[in-house]
Protein backbone atom coordinates (compact mmCIF):
# COMPACT_ATOMS: atom_id res chain seq x y z
CA UNK A 1 0.00 0.00 0.00
CA UNK A 2 1.43 3.37 -1.15
CA UNK A 3 1.16 5.82 1.93
CA UNK A 4 0.08 8.84 -0.20
CA UNK A 5 -1.70 9.24 -3.53
CA UNK A 6 0.74 10.46 -5.90
CA UNK A 7 -0.31 13.33 -8.36
CA UNK A 8 -0.50 11.19 -11.23
CA UNK A 9 -3.07 8.92 -9.70
CA UNK A 10 -5.22 12.33 -9.26
CA UNK A 11 -4.84 13.42 -12.14
CA UNK A 12 -5.58 10.22 -12.99
CA UNK A 13 -9.33 10.25 -11.32
CA UNK A 14 -9.68 13.85 -12.46
CA UNK A 15 -9.40 12.88 -16.34
CA UNK A 16 -11.40 9.52 -15.66
CA UNK A 17 -14.33 11.86 -14.04
CA UNK A 18 -14.53 13.25 -17.27
CA UNK A 19 -12.68 16.45 -16.06
CA UNK A 20 -12.64 19.35 -18.84
CA UNK A 21 -10.62 19.78 -21.81
CA UNK A 22 -7.30 21.10 -22.12
CA UNK A 23 -7.30 24.56 -22.64
CA UNK A 24 -6.22 26.77 -19.81
CA UNK A 25 -4.35 25.00 -16.72
CA UNK A 26 -6.87 23.31 -14.38
CA UNK A 27 -6.87 25.29 -10.86
CA UNK A 28 -7.90 21.92 -8.91
CA UNK A 29 -3.97 19.99 -10.27
CA UNK A 30 -2.81 23.01 -9.61
CA UNK A 31 -3.45 23.15 -5.83
CA UNK A 32 -2.52 19.19 -5.50
CA UNK A 33 0.48 20.18 -6.59
CA UNK A 34 0.83 21.90 -3.82
CA UNK A 35 -0.25 19.89 -1.12
CA UNK A 36 2.59 19.22 1.34
CA UNK A 37 3.69 15.66 1.58
CA UNK A 38 1.32 13.80 4.63
CA UNK A 39 3.35 14.63 7.77
CA UNK A 40 4.97 10.58 9.48
CA UNK A 41 2.65 8.91 12.13
CA UNK A 42 5.89 9.60 14.38
CA UNK A 43 5.76 12.98 13.68
CA UNK A 44 2.20 13.00 14.20
CA UNK A 45 2.94 11.27 17.86
CA UNK A 46 5.86 14.15 18.59
CA UNK A 47 3.33 16.49 19.05
CA UNK A 48 1.84 14.73 21.81
CA UNK A 49 2.44 14.90 25.23
CA UNK A 50 3.23 11.49 26.84
CA UNK A 51 4.69 10.44 30.29
CA UNK A 52 6.62 7.53 30.04
CA UNK A 53 6.29 4.66 32.94
CA UNK A 54 8.94 2.63 33.51
CA UNK A 55 6.76 -0.73 32.61
CA UNK A 56 5.00 -1.64 29.68
CA UNK A 57 1.06 -1.06 29.92
CA UNK A 58 0.93 -4.00 26.85
CA UNK A 59 2.49 -7.27 27.10
CA UNK A 60 2.22 -9.78 23.96
CA UNK A 61 2.07 -13.66 24.92
CA UNK A 62 4.52 -13.99 21.94
CA UNK A 63 3.20 -17.96 22.22
CA UNK A 64 -0.21 -17.18 21.17
CA UNK A 65 0.89 -14.78 18.48
CA UNK A 66 2.94 -17.76 16.83
CA UNK A 67 0.57 -20.78 17.23
CA UNK A 68 -2.97 -19.57 17.10
CA UNK A 69 -2.63 -16.50 15.62
CA UNK A 70 -4.14 -16.68 11.72
CA UNK A 71 -4.09 -12.83 10.77
CA UNK A 72 -1.68 -9.95 12.60
CA UNK A 73 -3.94 -7.94 12.25
CA UNK A 74 -2.24 -5.14 14.96
CA UNK A 75 0.09 -4.41 12.72
CA UNK A 76 -2.74 -2.90 10.27
CA UNK A 77 -5.08 -1.72 12.84
CA UNK A 78 -3.35 0.67 15.15
CA UNK A 79 -3.66 3.88 14.25
CA UNK A 80 -0.40 4.77 15.50
CA UNK A 81 1.33 2.12 13.82
CA UNK A 82 2.68 1.41 17.03
CA UNK A 83 3.06 -2.92 15.80
CA UNK A 84 5.70 -4.55 13.81
CA UNK A 85 7.85 -7.91 13.40
CA UNK A 86 11.15 -7.82 14.96
CA UNK A 87 14.43 -9.78 13.31
CA UNK A 88 13.39 -13.43 14.58
CA UNK A 89 9.26 -12.41 13.33
CA UNK A 90 8.18 -11.73 16.83
CA UNK A 91 5.50 -9.10 16.97
CA UNK A 92 6.34 -5.99 18.88
CA UNK A 93 4.90 -3.15 20.42
CA UNK A 94 6.10 0.45 20.75
CA UNK A 95 3.64 1.07 23.75
CA UNK A 96 5.90 4.57 25.01
CA UNK A 97 3.25 6.37 21.93
CA UNK A 98 0.34 4.46 22.93
CA UNK A 99 -2.99 6.62 22.35
CA UNK A 100 -4.78 4.12 24.59
CA UNK A 101 -7.86 3.65 22.21
CA UNK A 102 -8.02 -0.16 22.94
CA UNK A 103 -8.43 -1.33 19.42
CA UNK A 104 -5.71 -3.49 19.23
CA UNK A 105 -6.67 -5.09 22.99
CA UNK A 106 -10.42 -5.37 20.98
CA UNK A 107 -9.30 -6.60 17.53
CA UNK A 108 -6.99 -9.46 18.81
CA UNK A 109 -9.12 -11.93 18.92
CA UNK A 110 -6.71 -14.78 19.86
CA UNK A 111 -6.57 -12.25 22.91
CA UNK A 112 -2.48 -12.47 22.86
CA UNK A 113 -2.32 -8.87 24.48
CA UNK A 114 -2.42 -7.93 28.27
CA UNK A 115 -3.76 -4.79 27.88
CA UNK A 116 -4.08 -2.48 31.00
CA UNK A 117 -4.26 1.48 31.30
CA UNK A 118 -0.23 3.01 32.13
CA UNK A 119 -0.89 3.91 36.10
CA UNK A 120 -2.69 6.84 37.09
CA UNK A 121 -0.93 10.06 35.67
CA UNK A 122 1.15 7.86 33.41
CA UNK A 123 0.96 7.53 29.17
CA UNK A 124 -0.53 10.29 27.10
CA UNK A 125 -2.22 13.22 28.08
CA UNK A 126 -4.58 15.27 25.71
CA UNK A 127 -4.19 19.05 25.85
CA UNK A 128 -6.63 19.85 22.64
CA UNK A 129 -9.07 16.97 21.34
CA UNK B 1 -12.20 0.57 54.75
CA UNK B 2 -11.83 4.41 54.58
CA UNK B 3 -15.68 4.81 52.87
CA UNK B 4 -17.57 8.06 51.64
CA UNK B 5 -21.03 8.28 50.29
CA UNK B 6 -20.36 7.99 46.39
CA UNK B 7 -17.13 6.89 44.27
CA UNK B 8 -17.47 8.06 40.72
CA UNK B 9 -14.81 5.71 38.67
CA UNK B 10 -13.37 8.07 35.82
CA UNK B 11 -13.98 12.26 35.45
CA UNK B 12 -15.12 12.27 31.42
CA UNK B 13 -18.31 14.17 31.23
CA UNK B 14 -20.41 11.59 32.54
CA UNK B 15 -18.88 10.95 36.29
CA UNK B 16 -18.10 14.99 36.45
CA UNK B 17 -21.91 15.28 35.38
CA UNK B 18 -22.59 12.40 38.06
CA UNK B 19 -20.40 14.21 40.22
CA UNK B 20 -21.77 17.71 40.47
CA UNK B 21 -25.02 16.21 41.11
CA UNK B 22 -24.26 14.54 43.97
CA UNK B 23 -22.16 17.51 45.42
CA UNK B 24 -25.05 19.78 44.76
CA UNK B 25 -27.30 17.20 46.71
CA UNK B 26 -24.99 17.28 49.10
CA UNK B 27 -23.31 14.12 49.30
CA UNK B 28 -19.89 13.17 50.16
CA UNK B 29 -18.65 12.40 46.24
CA UNK B 30 -15.21 11.55 45.60
CA UNK B 31 -14.03 11.22 41.62
CA UNK B 32 -10.84 8.87 40.58
CA UNK B 33 -9.30 10.34 37.22
CA UNK B 34 -6.58 8.18 35.82
CA UNK B 35 -5.38 11.38 33.51
CA UNK B 36 -2.97 14.32 35.16
CA UNK B 37 -6.11 16.22 34.47
CA UNK B 38 -9.93 15.42 33.31
CA UNK B 39 -10.01 15.63 29.88
CA UNK B 40 -6.49 14.49 29.43
CA UNK B 41 -7.15 10.80 28.19
CA UNK B 42 -10.39 12.32 26.31
CA UNK B 43 -11.37 12.18 22.65
CA UNK B 44 -14.37 12.94 21.08
CA UNK B 45 -15.11 14.32 17.53
CA UNK B 46 -16.71 16.96 18.77
CA UNK B 47 -19.76 18.51 18.69
CA UNK B 48 -22.01 18.81 21.74
CA UNK B 49 -25.63 18.84 21.20
CA UNK B 50 -26.83 21.57 23.80
CA UNK B 51 -30.32 21.19 23.08
CA UNK B 52 -31.14 18.16 24.73
CA UNK B 53 -29.09 19.05 28.04
CA UNK B 54 -29.56 22.56 28.19
CA UNK B 55 -32.03 22.47 31.09
CA UNK B 56 -30.31 19.89 33.00
CA UNK B 57 -27.89 22.14 35.04
CA UNK B 58 -28.39 25.35 33.23
CA UNK B 59 -26.61 27.47 35.14
CA UNK B 60 -23.69 25.89 33.85
CA UNK B 61 -23.35 26.07 30.33
CA UNK B 62 -23.69 29.72 29.93
CA UNK B 63 -19.75 30.18 31.12
CA UNK B 64 -18.85 27.12 29.82
CA UNK B 65 -15.62 27.11 27.07
CA UNK B 66 -16.95 26.45 24.12
CA UNK B 67 -15.81 26.32 20.99
CA UNK B 68 -18.00 27.47 18.67
CA UNK B 69 -21.92 27.69 17.68
CA UNK B 70 -22.68 25.30 15.02
CA UNK B 71 -24.64 27.37 12.05
CA UNK B 72 -23.49 25.49 9.39
CA UNK B 73 -23.44 21.80 8.16
CA UNK B 74 -22.52 19.54 5.80
CA UNK B 75 -22.64 16.29 4.32
CA UNK B 76 -19.85 15.56 1.70
CA UNK B 77 -20.03 12.13 -0.49
CA UNK B 78 -16.46 11.69 -2.25
CA UNK B 79 -15.91 8.91 -4.70
CA UNK B 80 -13.74 8.24 -7.99
CA UNK B 81 -11.78 11.74 -6.94
CA UNK B 82 -15.39 13.58 -7.01
CA UNK B 83 -16.97 15.17 -4.11
CA UNK B 84 -20.32 16.56 -3.91
CA UNK B 85 -21.52 18.54 -0.69
CA UNK B 86 -24.94 19.28 0.68
CA UNK B 87 -24.98 22.00 3.00
CA UNK B 88 -27.47 23.73 4.96
CA UNK B 89 -26.87 26.53 7.08
CA UNK B 90 -30.21 27.75 9.37
CA UNK B 91 -30.60 30.80 11.76
CA UNK B 92 -32.65 27.87 14.14
CA UNK B 93 -28.91 26.03 14.62
CA UNK B 94 -27.91 29.24 16.02
CA UNK B 95 -29.06 32.53 17.83
CA UNK B 96 -29.81 33.19 21.50
CA UNK B 97 -29.78 28.91 22.31
CA UNK B 98 -27.81 27.46 19.44
CA UNK B 99 -28.50 23.37 19.22
CA UNK B 100 -24.58 22.15 19.21
CA UNK B 101 -21.39 23.55 19.88
CA UNK B 102 -17.89 22.25 18.82
CA UNK B 103 -15.84 21.20 22.16
CA UNK B 104 -12.42 20.45 23.11
CA UNK B 105 -12.37 18.31 26.17
CA UNK B 106 -9.43 18.76 27.63
CA UNK B 107 -11.08 22.42 28.31
CA UNK B 108 -14.82 21.11 28.74
CA UNK B 109 -14.30 18.23 31.47
CA UNK B 110 -11.72 20.71 33.73
CA UNK B 111 -14.48 23.10 33.46
CA UNK B 112 -16.80 20.43 34.73
CA UNK B 113 -14.77 19.27 37.26
CA UNK B 114 -13.97 22.75 38.81
CA UNK B 115 -17.39 23.66 39.25
CA UNK B 116 -17.60 19.80 40.72
CA UNK B 117 -14.95 21.08 43.32
CA UNK B 118 -17.10 24.71 43.63
CA UNK B 119 -20.25 22.41 44.31
CA UNK B 120 -18.22 20.49 46.93
CA UNK B 121 -17.14 17.32 45.86
CA UNK B 122 -13.68 16.04 45.40
CA UNK B 123 -11.80 15.18 42.16
CA UNK B 124 -8.81 13.29 42.36
CA UNK B 125 -6.61 13.15 39.14
CA UNK B 126 -3.98 10.86 38.86
CA UNK B 127 -5.39 8.39 40.14
CA UNK B 128 -6.10 5.11 38.74
CA UNK B 129 -8.83 2.76 40.02
CA UNK B 130 -7.71 -1.12 39.98
CA UNK B 131 -10.56 -2.87 40.77
CA UNK B 132 -14.28 -2.97 41.62
CA UNK B 133 -14.49 -4.17 44.69
CA UNK B 134 -17.54 -6.50 45.43
CA UNK B 135 -19.24 -8.21 48.38
CA UNK B 136 -17.64 -11.05 49.52
CA UNK B 137 -14.98 -10.50 46.01
CA UNK B 138 -18.05 -12.58 44.39
CA UNK B 139 -18.04 -12.51 40.33
CA UNK B 140 -21.08 -11.32 38.92
CA UNK B 141 -22.81 -12.64 35.59
CA UNK B 142 -25.75 -10.33 35.03
CA UNK B 143 -24.02 -8.71 32.01
CA UNK B 144 -25.48 -8.46 28.58
CA UNK B 145 -28.85 -8.67 30.34
CA UNK B 146 -29.79 -5.27 28.32
CA UNK B 147 -31.44 -2.27 29.94
CA UNK B 148 -34.71 -4.22 30.38
CA UNK B 149 -32.73 -7.18 32.45
CA UNK B 150 -32.22 -4.41 35.48
CA UNK B 151 -35.11 -5.51 37.39
CA UNK B 152 -36.12 -3.07 40.27
CA UNK B 153 -35.17 -6.22 42.59
CA UNK B 154 -31.54 -6.84 40.66
CA UNK B 155 -32.92 -9.47 38.94
CA UNK B 156 -31.60 -12.87 38.14
CA UNK B 157 -28.28 -13.35 38.09
CA UNK B 158 -27.71 -9.85 40.01
CA UNK B 159 -24.30 -9.46 40.70
CA UNK B 160 -22.81 -9.17 44.30
CA UNK B 161 -23.39 -5.83 45.91
CA UNK B 162 -20.51 -3.51 44.92
CA UNK B 163 -19.04 -1.35 47.90
CA UNK B 164 -16.17 0.03 46.94
CA UNK B 165 -12.96 0.32 44.89
CA UNK B 166 -9.01 -0.52 45.27
CA UNK B 167 -6.65 1.87 44.15
CA UNK B 168 -3.41 0.65 43.98
CA UNK B 169 -3.00 -0.54 48.02
CA UNK B 170 -5.99 1.36 49.37
CA UNK B 171 -9.38 0.24 49.28
CA UNK B 172 -12.01 3.05 49.17
CA UNK B 173 -15.44 2.10 50.36
CA UNK B 174 -18.95 3.67 48.80
CA UNK B 175 -22.70 3.23 49.72
CA UNK B 176 -22.93 4.01 45.89
CA UNK B 177 -20.18 3.45 42.72
CA UNK B 178 -20.83 5.58 39.72
CA UNK B 179 -19.31 3.49 36.79
CA UNK B 180 -18.36 6.12 34.92
CA UNK B 181 -14.87 4.87 32.92
CA UNK B 182 -16.01 5.10 29.75
CA UNK B 183 -15.99 2.43 26.36
CA UNK B 184 -13.49 0.17 27.08
CA UNK B 185 -14.94 -1.21 30.35
CA UNK B 186 -12.02 -2.80 31.45
CA UNK B 187 -13.37 -2.64 35.24
CA UNK B 188 -16.77 -3.15 34.78
CA UNK B 189 -16.32 -6.27 32.78
CA UNK B 190 -13.68 -7.62 34.80
CA UNK B 191 -16.27 -7.49 37.70
CA UNK B 192 -18.98 -8.95 35.47
CA UNK B 193 -21.13 -5.87 35.32
CA UNK B 194 -21.12 -5.96 31.69
CA UNK B 195 -19.26 -7.74 28.81
CA UNK B 196 -16.03 -6.84 27.46
CA UNK B 197 -16.95 -4.68 23.84
CA UNK B 198 -16.26 -6.71 20.81
CA UNK B 199 -15.28 -5.48 17.50
CA UNK B 200 -18.54 -5.82 15.61
CA UNK B 201 -20.03 -3.02 18.22
CA UNK B 202 -16.74 -0.44 18.55
CA UNK B 203 -15.47 1.99 16.22
CA UNK B 204 -12.14 3.19 16.29
CA UNK B 205 -12.12 6.93 16.10
CA UNK B 206 -8.84 9.07 15.41
CA UNK B 207 -8.00 12.54 14.19
CA UNK B 208 -5.83 15.29 14.42
CA UNK B 209 -6.23 18.91 15.57
CA UNK B 210 -5.15 21.30 12.81
CA UNK B 211 -4.37 25.42 13.54
CA UNK B 212 -5.52 28.04 11.63
CA UNK B 213 -6.63 31.47 12.69
CA UNK B 214 -9.98 32.05 13.44
CA UNK B 215 -10.21 34.49 10.39
CA UNK B 216 -9.24 31.72 8.22
CA UNK B 217 -11.79 29.51 9.59
CA UNK B 218 -14.45 32.19 9.29
CA UNK B 219 -13.65 32.87 5.57
CA UNK B 220 -13.01 28.91 4.56
CA UNK B 221 -16.38 28.15 5.96
CA UNK B 222 -18.42 31.14 5.62
CA UNK B 223 -19.21 32.35 8.85
CA UNK B 224 -19.46 35.12 10.98
CA UNK B 225 -17.66 35.52 14.17
CA UNK B 226 -18.22 33.06 16.56
CA UNK B 227 -19.91 30.54 14.61
CA UNK B 228 -18.48 27.14 13.30
CA UNK B 229 -19.11 24.30 11.30
CA UNK B 230 -19.53 20.49 11.25
CA UNK B 231 -18.60 18.64 8.00
CA UNK B 232 -18.83 15.08 7.78
CA UNK B 233 -17.22 12.90 4.67
CA UNK B 234 -18.69 9.58 3.68
CA UNK B 235 -17.63 7.25 0.50
CA UNK B 236 -13.80 5.90 -0.58
CA UNK B 237 -12.33 7.68 2.52
CA UNK B 238 -13.69 4.61 4.83
CA UNK B 239 -13.13 2.42 1.41
CA UNK B 240 -16.06 0.29 1.34
CA UNK B 241 -16.05 0.22 5.63
CA UNK B 242 -18.84 1.41 7.43
CA UNK B 243 -17.79 4.81 8.60
CA UNK B 244 -16.76 8.53 7.56
CA UNK B 245 -14.75 11.10 8.77
CA UNK B 246 -15.90 14.34 10.42
CA UNK B 247 -14.57 18.27 10.53
CA UNK B 248 -15.61 20.40 13.37
CA UNK B 249 -14.18 23.95 13.70
CA UNK B 250 -13.04 25.35 17.20
CA UNK B 251 -12.62 28.38 17.92
CA UNK B 252 -8.68 28.25 15.89
CA UNK B 253 -8.28 25.06 15.36
CA UNK B 254 -10.13 22.15 13.33
CA UNK B 255 -10.85 18.57 14.08
CA UNK B 256 -10.27 16.42 11.19
CA UNK B 257 -10.52 12.14 11.72
CA UNK B 258 -11.72 9.34 10.99
CA UNK B 259 -14.34 7.00 12.77
CA UNK B 260 -14.96 3.03 11.03
CA UNK B 261 -15.82 -0.24 12.37
CA UNK B 262 -13.35 -2.17 14.25
CA UNK B 263 -14.96 -5.40 12.62
CA UNK B 264 -14.60 -4.12 9.21
CA UNK B 265 -10.86 -2.89 10.02
CA UNK B 266 -9.75 -6.04 11.20
CA UNK B 267 -10.99 -7.97 8.56
CA UNK B 268 -9.85 -6.39 5.26
CA UNK B 269 -8.44 -8.64 2.90
CA UNK B 270 -5.26 -6.29 1.72
CA UNK B 271 -2.21 -4.37 4.28
CA UNK B 272 -4.72 -1.28 4.30
CA UNK B 273 -3.03 0.86 7.48
CA UNK B 274 -6.15 2.62 9.47
CA UNK B 275 -3.78 5.71 9.96
CA UNK B 276 -3.71 6.14 6.49
CA UNK B 277 -7.47 6.88 5.74
CA UNK B 278 -7.16 10.36 7.22
CA UNK B 279 -3.73 11.47 5.64
CA UNK B 280 -5.55 10.07 1.98
CA UNK B 281 -8.28 12.26 2.46
CA UNK B 282 -6.19 14.99 3.77
CA UNK B 283 -4.06 14.84 0.11
CA UNK B 284 -7.18 14.34 -1.91
CA UNK B 285 -7.90 17.94 -4.17
CA UNK B 286 -11.12 18.26 -2.68
CA UNK B 287 -10.03 18.53 0.95
CA UNK B 288 -6.51 19.59 0.99
CA UNK B 289 -7.39 23.27 0.66
CA UNK B 290 -9.81 23.14 3.44
CA UNK B 291 -6.76 22.74 5.73
CA UNK B 292 -4.01 24.29 3.79
CA UNK B 293 -1.45 26.48 5.57
CA UNK B 294 -2.97 24.80 9.16
CA UNK B 295 -0.27 23.09 11.19
CA UNK B 296 -1.21 19.88 13.04
CA UNK B 297 -0.89 20.31 17.08
CA UNK B 298 -2.56 17.30 18.25
CA UNK B 299 -2.95 13.35 17.27
CA UNK B 300 -5.64 11.36 18.90
CA UNK B 301 -7.66 7.88 19.08
CA UNK B 302 -10.02 6.88 20.93
CA UNK B 303 -12.86 3.62 20.95
CA UNK B 304 -16.21 4.08 19.53
CA UNK B 305 -19.09 2.53 21.03
CA UNK B 306 -21.57 1.77 18.28
CA UNK B 307 -23.36 -1.62 19.84
CA UNK B 308 -26.43 0.66 20.08
CA UNK B 309 -29.57 -0.18 22.66
CA UNK B 310 -29.19 -3.73 21.84
CA UNK B 311 -25.43 -3.86 23.79
CA UNK B 312 -26.59 -1.81 26.93
CA UNK B 313 -25.75 -3.39 29.96
CA UNK B 314 -28.12 -3.62 33.47
CA UNK B 315 -27.78 -0.08 33.75
CA UNK B 316 -27.33 -0.77 37.64
CA UNK B 317 -27.31 -3.18 40.78
CA UNK B 318 -27.16 -3.24 44.35
CA UNK B 319 -24.53 -0.36 44.86
CA UNK B 320 -24.01 1.01 41.89
CA UNK B 321 -25.22 2.64 37.91
CA UNK B 322 -23.39 2.82 35.40
CA UNK B 323 -23.17 6.23 33.11
CA UNK B 324 -21.81 7.20 29.84
CA UNK B 325 -19.77 4.92 27.27
CA UNK B 326 -18.96 2.81 30.26
CA UNK B 327 -23.11 1.93 29.99
CA UNK B 328 -22.81 1.61 25.76
CA UNK B 329 -24.88 4.94 26.11
CA UNK B 330 -23.66 6.22 22.61
CA UNK B 331 -24.95 6.50 19.22
CA UNK B 332 -23.90 6.33 15.67
CA UNK B 333 -26.70 8.17 13.60
CA UNK B 334 -25.45 7.55 10.26
CA UNK B 335 -21.99 9.11 10.73
CA UNK B 336 -22.66 11.26 13.68
CA UNK B 337 -21.69 9.83 16.66
CA UNK B 338 -23.94 10.98 19.90
CA UNK B 339 -22.20 10.54 23.00
CA UNK B 340 -21.80 13.50 25.50
CA UNK B 341 -24.95 14.54 25.44
CA UNK B 342 -26.08 11.29 26.92
CA UNK B 343 -23.05 11.41 29.19
CA UNK B 344 -24.44 14.30 30.71
CA UNK B 345 -27.83 13.23 30.85
CA UNK B 346 -27.16 9.66 32.05
CA UNK B 347 -24.75 11.36 34.51
CA UNK B 348 -27.41 14.18 35.82
CA UNK B 349 -30.23 11.20 36.57
CA UNK B 350 -27.72 9.12 38.22
CA UNK B 351 -27.14 11.63 40.51
CA UNK B 352 -30.69 12.23 41.07
CA UNK B 353 -31.82 8.79 41.73
CA UNK B 354 -28.51 8.49 44.40
CA UNK B 355 -29.87 11.46 45.82
CA UNK B 356 -32.86 9.63 45.99
CA UNK B 357 -31.85 6.73 47.27
CA UNK B 358 -29.97 7.98 49.95
CA UNK B 359 -32.35 9.66 51.62
CA UNK B 360 -34.67 6.68 51.48
CA UNK B 361 -31.67 4.80 53.22
CA UNK B 362 -31.66 2.03 50.29
CA UNK B 363 -29.10 2.13 47.53
CA UNK B 364 -29.55 -1.62 46.52
CA UNK B 365 -30.67 -1.97 42.91
CA UNK B 366 -34.26 -1.49 43.91
CA UNK B 367 -33.44 2.02 45.90
CA UNK B 368 -31.46 2.69 42.47
CA UNK B 369 -34.30 1.61 40.05
CA UNK B 370 -35.09 5.71 39.23
CA UNK B 371 -31.90 5.73 37.76
CA UNK B 372 -33.10 3.48 34.90
CA UNK B 373 -36.80 4.77 34.66
CA UNK B 374 -35.59 8.44 34.30
CA UNK B 375 -33.06 7.13 31.65
CA UNK B 376 -36.26 5.82 29.33
CA UNK B 377 -38.31 8.39 29.77
CA UNK B 378 -35.48 11.09 28.73
CA UNK B 379 -34.20 11.52 25.26
CA UNK B 380 -31.35 9.05 26.22
CA UNK B 381 -33.19 5.77 25.96
CA UNK B 382 -35.68 6.70 23.57
CA UNK B 383 -33.25 7.75 21.17
CA UNK B 384 -31.42 4.83 21.70
CA UNK B 385 -34.71 2.78 20.64
CA UNK B 386 -35.24 4.43 17.69
CA UNK B 387 -31.92 4.29 16.48
CA UNK B 388 -31.96 0.61 17.02
CA UNK B 389 -31.82 -0.61 13.51
CA UNK B 390 -29.36 1.98 13.16
CA UNK B 391 -26.45 -0.49 13.74
CA UNK B 392 -28.02 -3.20 11.22
CA UNK B 393 -28.15 -1.02 8.66
CA UNK B 394 -24.72 0.72 8.48
CA UNK B 395 -23.68 -3.02 8.05
CA UNK B 396 -24.98 -2.26 4.55
CA UNK B 397 -21.97 -1.68 2.60
CA UNK B 398 -23.94 0.13 -0.35
CA UNK B 399 -24.14 3.09 2.05
CA UNK B 400 -20.62 3.55 1.31
CA UNK B 401 -19.73 2.55 -1.71
CA UNK B 402 -22.67 2.60 -4.06
CA UNK B 403 -24.36 5.95 -2.77
CA UNK B 404 -21.19 7.88 -2.69
CA UNK B 405 -20.67 6.99 -6.34
CA UNK B 406 -24.34 7.27 -7.90
CA UNK B 407 -24.43 10.52 -6.45
CA UNK B 408 -20.91 12.45 -7.20
CA UNK B 409 -21.28 11.10 -10.75
CA UNK B 410 -24.82 12.23 -11.09
CA UNK B 411 -23.68 15.49 -10.31
CA UNK B 412 -20.66 15.08 -11.89
CA UNK B 413 -22.56 14.13 -14.98
CA UNK B 414 -25.07 17.51 -14.73
CA UNK B 415 -22.17 20.06 -14.31
CA UNK B 416 -20.04 18.65 -17.59
CA UNK B 417 -19.59 19.28 -20.62
CA UNK B 418 -17.58 17.34 -22.63
CA UNK B 419 -16.16 18.00 -26.49
CA UNK B 420 -19.22 15.61 -27.76
CA UNK B 421 -23.04 17.27 -27.82
CA UNK B 422 -24.38 17.34 -24.59
CA UNK B 423 -27.47 15.49 -23.87
CA UNK B 424 -30.45 17.19 -22.45
CA UNK B 425 -30.19 18.21 -18.48
CA UNK B 426 -33.58 16.02 -18.01
CA UNK B 427 -32.15 12.81 -19.96
CA UNK B 428 -28.70 12.89 -18.28
CA UNK B 429 -30.34 13.24 -14.89
CA UNK B 430 -33.14 10.98 -15.19
CA UNK B 431 -30.93 7.98 -16.58
CA UNK B 432 -28.42 8.64 -13.71
CA UNK B 433 -31.50 8.61 -11.57
CA UNK B 434 -33.18 5.25 -12.89
CA UNK B 435 -29.55 3.37 -13.12
CA UNK B 436 -28.42 4.43 -9.57
CA UNK B 437 -31.60 4.50 -7.91
CA UNK B 438 -34.44 2.51 -8.81
CA UNK B 439 -33.00 -0.97 -8.89
CA UNK B 440 -33.45 -3.50 -6.40
CA UNK B 441 -30.97 -3.33 -3.63
CA UNK B 442 -31.64 0.29 -3.44
CA UNK B 443 -35.65 0.05 -3.37
CA UNK B 444 -34.79 -2.70 -0.21
CA UNK B 445 -32.29 0.00 0.82
CA UNK B 446 -35.22 2.41 0.58
CA UNK B 447 -37.18 0.19 3.41
CA UNK B 448 -34.52 -0.32 5.54
CA UNK B 449 -34.18 3.25 5.87
CA UNK B 450 -37.88 3.89 6.65
CA UNK B 451 -37.24 2.23 9.71
CA UNK B 452 -34.79 4.01 11.28
C1 LIG C 1 -13.44 10.28 17.37
C2 LIG C 1 -14.70 10.45 18.18
C3 LIG C 1 -15.67 11.34 17.77
C4 LIG C 1 -16.80 11.54 18.54
N1 LIG C 1 -17.66 12.53 18.17
C5 LIG C 1 -18.68 12.85 18.99
C6 LIG C 1 -19.44 14.02 18.75
O1 LIG C 1 -19.17 14.80 17.83
N2 LIG C 1 -20.48 14.29 19.58
C7 LIG C 1 -20.77 13.50 20.66
O2 LIG C 1 -21.71 13.79 21.40
N3 LIG C 1 -20.04 12.39 20.92
C8 LIG C 1 -18.99 12.06 20.12
N4 LIG C 1 -18.21 10.99 20.43
C9 LIG C 1 -18.56 10.16 21.59
C10 LIG C 1 -18.21 10.85 22.89
O3 LIG C 1 -16.90 11.37 22.83
C11 LIG C 1 -18.31 9.87 24.05
O4 LIG C 1 -19.57 9.27 24.03
C12 LIG C 1 -18.10 10.56 25.40
O5 LIG C 1 -16.79 11.03 25.49
C13 LIG C 1 -18.39 9.62 26.56
O6 LIG C 1 -18.12 10.25 27.78
P1 LIG C 1 -17.84 9.40 29.09
O7 LIG C 1 -17.68 10.38 30.17
O8 LIG C 1 -18.87 8.36 29.22
O9 LIG C 1 -16.50 8.62 28.79
P2 LIG C 1 -15.01 9.19 28.66
O10 LIG C 1 -15.01 10.54 28.12
O11 LIG C 1 -14.23 8.16 27.96
O12 LIG C 1 -14.52 9.28 30.18
C14 LIG C 1 -14.08 8.16 30.90
C15 LIG C 1 -13.11 8.66 31.94
O13 LIG C 1 -12.77 7.62 32.84
C16 LIG C 1 -11.39 7.64 33.08
N5 LIG C 1 -11.01 6.29 33.50
C17 LIG C 1 -11.18 5.14 32.80
N6 LIG C 1 -10.75 4.09 33.52
C18 LIG C 1 -10.31 4.59 34.69
C19 LIG C 1 -9.74 3.98 35.87
N7 LIG C 1 -9.55 2.69 35.93
N8 LIG C 1 -9.41 4.79 36.90
C20 LIG C 1 -9.60 6.13 36.82
N9 LIG C 1 -10.12 6.75 35.75
C21 LIG C 1 -10.48 5.99 34.70
C22 LIG C 1 -10.80 8.10 31.78
O14 LIG C 1 -9.50 8.62 31.94
C23 LIG C 1 -11.81 9.14 31.33
O15 LIG C 1 -11.52 10.42 31.84
C24 LIG C 1 -17.04 10.77 19.70
C25 LIG C 1 -16.09 9.84 20.09
C26 LIG C 1 -14.92 9.70 19.37
C27 LIG C 1 -13.86 8.75 19.87
S1 LIG D 1 -3.35 -9.98 16.38
FE1 LIG D 1 -2.98 -10.65 18.49
S2 LIG D 1 -2.36 -12.78 18.34
FE2 LIG D 1 -2.19 -11.92 16.29
S3 LIG D 1 -0.07 -11.24 16.15
FE3 LIG D 1 -1.23 -9.47 16.85
S4 LIG D 1 -1.11 -9.57 19.07
FE4 LIG D 1 -0.48 -11.59 18.33
S1 LIG E 1 -4.23 0.97 22.33
FE1 LIG E 1 -4.48 1.95 20.33
S2 LIG E 1 -2.66 3.23 20.09
FE2 LIG E 1 -2.23 1.82 21.78
S3 LIG E 1 -1.15 0.14 20.81
FE3 LIG E 1 -3.33 -0.43 20.86
S4 LIG E 1 -4.17 0.23 18.92
FE4 LIG E 1 -2.17 1.24 19.16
Amino acid sequence: MSETPDETATAGAAAEAGAAPTIGTAPASGAAATTPAPMKIDAKLGLDVFKLDKEPHIVIDHEICRTVCAKKVCLTVCPADLYELDDSGDVIVNWEGCLECGTCLICCEPQALSWKYPRGEYGVQYRTS
Amino acid sequence: MEKVDVIVVGGGLAGLSAAYGLAQAGLEVMVLERGDYPGAKNVTGGRLYTSVVRDLYPELWEGAPFERAVTREAISMLADGRMATFEIAAEEFGGRRPQSFTVVRAKLDQYLAERTGEAGGMVIPKMKVDALLTEGGSEASGAGGGPGASGADGGPGASGRVIGIRAGEDEIGADVVVVAEGVLGLLSSEAGLRERPAAADTALGYKEVIELPASVIEDRWHLNPGEGAAQLFMGSVTKGMMGGAFLYTNRESISLGIVVGMEQLRSRPDELESWQLLDELKTSPAVAPLIKGGEVIEYSAHAVAEGGIAKVPRLLGDGYVMVGDAAGLSLNALITVRGMDFAIASGYHAAQAIAAAKAAGDTSAAGLAGYERALRESFVLKDLQTAAKVPALLENQRLFTHYPEAVTKLMADIFTIGPGPTEKLSKTGFGGVRRSFLNLATAKDALSFRKI
